[in-house]
């Protein structure tokens, strides 16, 4: 059953950093069932 | 999400309800917001062909009559309407709701800020997420058709 949503990949590196950080930004503000997740970026 | 369908709002809280269009308008957000006050209501609108149909249903879980996981239970048993995205949006933080919830296939769980800054925040971050991704029941459609 369809739950969630489907992304196509943008082409562009920037608009590709910009829906990650999007789709991380919506899952961290959301409660899940279970333990919280963070995101953290590898190249810091 | 485009911006000629409308968001189902499903809240009995008025105040709630109005924070939700007051955001909206402060994000230039341009889809109509259809508000109805709980399940029962939110059903009808679904289920009557002549209205448009939202791209997205922001749902309340504590409302009389129908609660939002009575509608969503109701929602996903239904072919019709199972593929519409519905994001929680509640005061609840009872694991059993939210459980339940993600055993429906929920697109969301969000606890209303009451912080106004904040409802902001999250309510940018449900449009911007669901800007980004396809429509959901064109999608469905198309595969039956093939």
């Amino acid at each position: 059953m369809w739950g969630c949503c489907y992304f196509l990949k943008p082409i562009d590196w920037q608009r590709l950093v910009d829906a990650i950080k999007a789709i991380a930004r919506y899952w961290q503000i959301n409660f899940l069932p279970g333990d919280k997740w963070e995101v953290t970026d590898a190249r810091q | 999400m485009q911006d000629n369908e409308p968001i189902l709002l499903v809240e009995d809280d008025e105040v709630d309800a109005m924070t939700v269009r007051r955001v909206l308008r402060e994000l230039k957000v341009s889809n109509a917001l259809v508000h109805v006050t709980n399940g029962e209501e939110a059903l009808g609108y679904l289920r009557d062909s002549t209205r448009p149909r939202p791209c997205l249903v922001l749902l309340d879980i504590n409302m009389p009559r129908m609660n939002g996981i009575e509608l969503l239970r109701i929602m996903k048993a239904d072919e019709e309407l199972r593929a519409l995205p519905v994001v929680i949006m509640t005061t609840s933080t009872n694991d059993r709701d939210i459980i339940e919830a993600f055993h429906l296939s929920v697109a969301g769980y969000m606890i209303k800020p009451v912080d106004y800054r904040q409802f902001v925040e999250t309510i940018r971050t449900i449009d911007t997420y669901w800007r980004l991704s396809r429509r959901p029941v064109a999608t469905v459609k198309a595969a039956s058709a093939t």
